[in-house]
This record gives C-alpha cells, structure tokens and sequence, in this order.
C-alpha cells in the first residue's frame, strides 16, 4: 500500500518557506526564478541532457517547452477542480485563480528573459535580482539561440534566492513541498532519506546531490517533523486557508493578470446566482 | 467624576492629575499607598530567565510573591540590594505607577526594594513608616489597556537613569507584538523605537532562535556536525540573553551569510557558546576570518586569544595590500620559511596543501615573468 505526505505537515512546511518580509515583490520574484529552475532541472532529468534547446520553431524545442510547462505546473499548482486554480505564486502563500501555470511561465520566462537573450550577443544570466544566476541563456552561452544552460555558480547561488525565508531549514521544507503529491513506500518512516528518494527521481543527479546534502545539514534545525505520512493522500491546500493572498498582493498583479481574475470571480457569482 | 481607588490613603487626599506617558495624556490619581497592600509584579519580564529556571525546579505554576522578590534579591542584574541602600539613605525618589485594580505598572523593582528595607529594618525605626507607605500615581478607572501598555513603554524602554530591562527582554516583546501581526510601524509606534530597530531586533531574534534550536538538540556522533550542544532550553536562552550584543553585531556584520552559508551559521554558533569572542571588532570579522584559510585555522584553536589573533591576521592582510614595503617583508619571510624546510618536513605536510603551494607558486611564475616582460 503506499503511503502520502501528511496534509498538516506539508503544510507547516510550506508555512515556513514564507518571507520574513510582509510587503514587497521580492519573495515573488525570488520564488519565481526558484521554481523556472527547478522546472528546466526535471526537464533535462526526464530528457537525460544538461541542457535544453527551447527554440519554438524547433520540433525539439516544442517539445521541451511542453516539458518544462509541464514540470512548472507540477511544482506550482496545488489544487485544480472544474471552477478554481490554487497555485504558488509566492512560496508560503496560495493563489487562487490567476492565469494557468502553463501560460504564467510561457508569458513571464519564455517570452521576456529567454527571447531576450536570444536575440543579444552577450551571455544572458537568469535571474539577475538578486545578482545570484541560477541560468545561463542565449547563443553566446549556449551555442544555440535558444539555448538554456546552468550557470557554473547555481550551487552557490542557490541558497541566496532562499535566503528571505525566516525559518532556518529551507531546503528540507522545499522538498517537503515539491514531494507533497508523491506517493512513498509502504515501508517509508524515516522523512529524510525517504524525501530525498523522491528528489532523486524527479531531479538531476548533479541538482539532487546537493540538495540531498543541503538537507542533511539542515536536519539538526528540524523541529517540525511530526507524523509525516498517512495511508491515505489529501491535497494540503485546503488547510491553508488562513494564507490566500490579501487584497494587497492584486495591486501588484499585471493588468491582464487582474482581467483573468476578475472574469473568474464574476463566473463564480454568475454560476451561484449571487448579484454584484 | 472619576472614582478613586480604594487602596489609596484618605491622607494626604489623593488629587487627580493628568501625565504624559509615551506621547499620550493620561488621567491618574496621585497619592499614598501602603506597600502592604502592593502585590509585585509577577510576570515582570525583566527576570523571566530566573522565573524559568525556577519553574523548571519547581514546575509549572504561578509563583508567589515570596517567591518572586526572592528571585529579585538573589538576581544579580536586578541590583536590588543597590537600591535598597539608596532608598534607606534617600527615600523613594520617584512614585510608582499602578492600575486602578492595584496592578504594579512601574517601579517593581523599587517597590521590592522598599519591602527588602523594611525586612531588616528595626519596628522602632523612626524612618520605618516613611517607607510604610509610599507615592504612587494610580491609572483612573477610564484607563485603557493600550493606556497600561503606554505606562510600561515609557518606563522600561525609555533610556533613563534606571535600570532598563535586559536587551534579550525587550526584544521578546517586540517578536511578540510582531508574532500577534504587528506591522513594523506600529511595533515602533508602541515602543516609540525606530522601525530600523524594529526590523533589526527581529533579524536578531531570527538568529537566537536558530541558536537555541542549534544549542538545545542533543548531541549526535553520526550528524555532520556532532548534533547540538544538548543545553537545556533555560540554558541555551541564558547564553543568548548574555551575548545578545554579539548577535547584533553578527545581525548587523553577516546577516546574509548567516541565512546563506550553513556550515558557518553552526560554527557561529558554537563559538558563541564557548565564549570565543571577547569584543565586538573580533565578532565583526568572524566571517571574514571564515573565508580566509590562515585566520580560519586559527579561529578553530581552542586557545582562548584565537579570536583575537584570527582579527591580527586579517588587519594584516588588509595592511599589507596597502603596503609594498610589507609586501615585500612578507615575501622575505615566507620564502625563508620555505628554504629552511626539510624533505622530511615537507613529506609530513598534508597533500592537499603541497598542490595547493605548487599552484601558487606556479601561478606567481608566470605572473612575475608576465610583469617582468
């Protein structure tokens, strides 16, 4: 029989990936590249590569793009039903609607830093706030044009993006969170070296070596591990009603972002018959 | 027409006042009451370290009275037995403030003092009944419960004359005012700091709390770093509350590489608790002394000056890029060192180090040659 991650503790986990700051875009834009990036990681696992042509005019490249947005939607989606979208725009909070991760990544990455770099004769680093590069794009740095490759620093660079979190055990929470839908063995007790299993699967070696290590070195700050599995697998997004985004975080969405949001809400009101 | 309260003295008649506390105008009666009629403050922040020791021994309970001014006899940053002279000799100089249901809001510290004078002062004592009873101001009954806050803030976070609570203390109730939702803005409202002290105070007890969770797990031989310290939780806040200005300037020095470069973070930490540091300047540089192999071998000593001699190095080193002379000097030296190696000498030094002075030396080569031509 297998076993899932536990709802509640999922969700203390995610909880605790939040920023210590209340305000300011930083989290967001810091989560964003984080997730990009482990995104293009699973996809080069799943090719067996370490790199990627994301050339949109490519078979190749199509399917690659298809992976990657695929990958992205399985970090970021929570929980999906016929009239509602929770998904992770900022690590330690949940959306609800907003526009699909498939389309988030194609309109936020593929068409502003990646076309970018395709088309500029110097190598094109990713992120670039903070100054900490996780990605190296562009023809000059890949030898393709639309070439995406890790950064020589990424492992440094790493921790940096993590580094708004209060809580002190990051990385293990992280994968706590990305694991949340994973199915473990009947046999799992033991939540690090059956987490790390998991990371292993999903991630490239080079990526799940040093995570794998990062965790290890947290695991004397782990104090939240309390009956990590259950038989029976819950979505954890239910639990965290208490951080949907506040009214503050719409006067940071995009116009078209606002658009989309307010349709779905209208449609929520028109299907209950509830007038506005 | 504000009632008065029932514990003040009929004489001299109590007046009403109006007193400006933290920014805010507030109404009190101003008059006598006797001390017998005073409880202490029990959950007094400034000696929640010894109430938790305490409790740890006697379990979980309120503590009496006794028991509290106990605590504050034998505690000694509370200096009670200091103000107790001074109080004999002088008299209370200053009233203190109490809720209009006899809560001690201000002056817990000398009213412990007054009932520490009156404990070994003779019945016969002719200034015995001077101390009997003393000056309070009591907040009328329309008092608010942000009004009692006020009355706390002025008198313990106020830089004064007095003894101000323990910065370890203070910063508790900001992380509480914050953990209950608290903006920055209105915790610096509250306790009239500025909203950067707010905001470091809260990157401090970030770190305190990684320590006291670092310090408190038990030891492990099969963790990377031998697990934790196995203080207790009493322990390991005692340590913290001590070098609590060491953590502000580890705050303010390497805030990020704390949050970024765990195996630091942990040495950190266990340097705090060995008590390596014996100034600011020596904690200010102990990240640089991290990254630098010659000053990080020496930090790692267990001799007692290893801090001091580590922040040597590196003032050196900052020196010496200044200096051609020095430059020079240290090459003369360096290189004499090297010349007066034995083949046996060189056959004990560690592997990696050989490749790592191969390396240099190859590399100054071709620079020399480079700059030569």
């Amino acid at each position: 029989m297998t076993k899932y991650l536990n709802p509640e503790f999922v969700s203390r986990s995610f909880k605790r990936l939040s920023s210590r700051k209340r305000t300011g875009k930083t989290h967001l834009e810091r989560t964003s590249a984080l997730m990009y990036f482990l995104a293009i990681d699973a996809t080069c696992k799943h090719f067996n590569v370490n790199s990627l042509d994301l050339n949109p005019n490519s078979l190749e490249g199509k399917n690659n793009r298809k992976q990657v947005e695929l990958e992205f939607t399985k970090l970021v989606l929570v929980e999906k039903s016929q009239d509602s979208l929770k998904q992770v725009i900022e690590l330690g909070k949940i959306d609800i609607g907003g526009t699909n991760p498939e389309k988030r990544i194609s309109s936020n990455f593929f068409t502003v830093p990646l076309k970018k770099a395709s088309g500029q004769k110097e190598p094109y680093y990713y992120p670039r706030r903070p100054s900490a590069p996780l990605l190296k794009m562009g023809p000059t740095a890949t030898d393709k044009k639309w070439g995406i490759k890790y950064h020589e620093d990424w492992s440094s660079n790493f921790p940096v993006l993590l580094s708004e979190i209060k809580d002190p055990t990051p990385t293990l929470d992280l994968a706590i969170f990305v694991c949340r839908d994973c199915g473990f063995d009947d046999k799992a007790i033991e939540i690090f070296s059956d987490i790390s299993e998991q990371i292993r699967k999903r991630f490239t070696k080079e990526m799940a070596d040093y995570w794998i290590s990062k965790i290890d070195k947290e695991k004397i700050m782990a104090r939240h591990i309390e009956e990590p599995f259950v038989s029976q697998y819950a979505s954890f997004a239910s639990l965290n009603k208490g951080d949907l985004t506040s009214l503050t975080r719409y006067e940071q969405m995009k116009k078209s972002e606002l658009i989309d949001r307010i349709l779905s809400l209208e449609k929520i009101l028109d299907e209950n018959k509830i007038e506005y | 027409m504000t009632t008065q309260p029932s514990f003040l003295l009929e004489k001299p008649k109590p007046q009403i006042k109006n007193r400006l506390y933290n920014g805010r105008r507030i109404i009190v009666w101003e008059g006598k009451v006797k001390v017998t009629s005073i409880q202490g403050w029990v959950d007094n922040p400034r000696i929640e370290l010894a109430k938790k020791k305490l409790i740890s021994r006697v379990g979980e309970r309120q503590l009496t009275q006794e028991e509290i001014f106990d605590l504050m006899k034998n505690d000694q940053e509370v200096k009670l037995k200091d103000l107790r002279d001074d109080i004999i000799k002088n008299g209370l100089r200053e009233p203190l403030a109490l809720s209009f249901s006899g809560k001690l809001l201000d002056g817990n510290r000398r009213f412990f003092a007054v009932k520490y004078a009156l404990e070994n002062m003779p019945v016969t004592d002719p200034n015995r009944q001077d101390l009997e009873s003393v000056e309070a101001y009591v907040l009328s009954e329309d008092a608010t419960e942000e009004d009692e806050q006020n009355v706390l803030v002025e008198e313990n976070f106020s830089a004064s004359l007095k003894i101000e609570w323990p910065d370890y203390v203070k910063a508790l109730k900001v992380v509480g005012a914050s953990e209950d939702g608290m903006s920055p803005e209105d915790i610096s409202k509250k306790f009239s700091w500025a909203k950067s002290k707010i905001k470091e105070t809260l990157k401090i007890h970030e770190i305190i709390t990684e320590f006291i969770i670092y310090a408190t797990n038990g030891q492990d031989q099969n963790d990377e770093y031998g697990g934790g310290l196995g203080l207790s939780e009493q322990e390991a806040e005692t340590i913290a509350a001590k070098s609590y200005q060491y953590f502000n300037e580890a705050q303010k020095s390497y805030f990020d590489a704390l949050k970024t470069d765990f195996d630091f973070k942990i040495q950190f930490f266990k340097w705090i608790s060995q008590g390596k540091f014996s100034s600011f300047p020596e904690v200010r540089v102990a990240y640089s002394a991290w990254k630098h192999p010659e000053a990080r071998a020496v930090l790692l000593q267990p001799d007692p000056s290893a801090a001091k001699s580590a922040k040597a190095i590196l003032d050196y080193n900052t020196r010496i890029v200044r200096s051609t002379d020095e430059a020079t000097g240290r090459i003369e030296t360096f290189v004499q060192f090297l010349r007066e190696l034995t083949a046996t000498e060189i056959k004990l030094i560690p592997e990696a180090s050989r490749n790592n002075l191969e390396a240099a030396l190859e590399m100054v080569i071709k620079m020399s040659k480079a700059a030569s031509e």
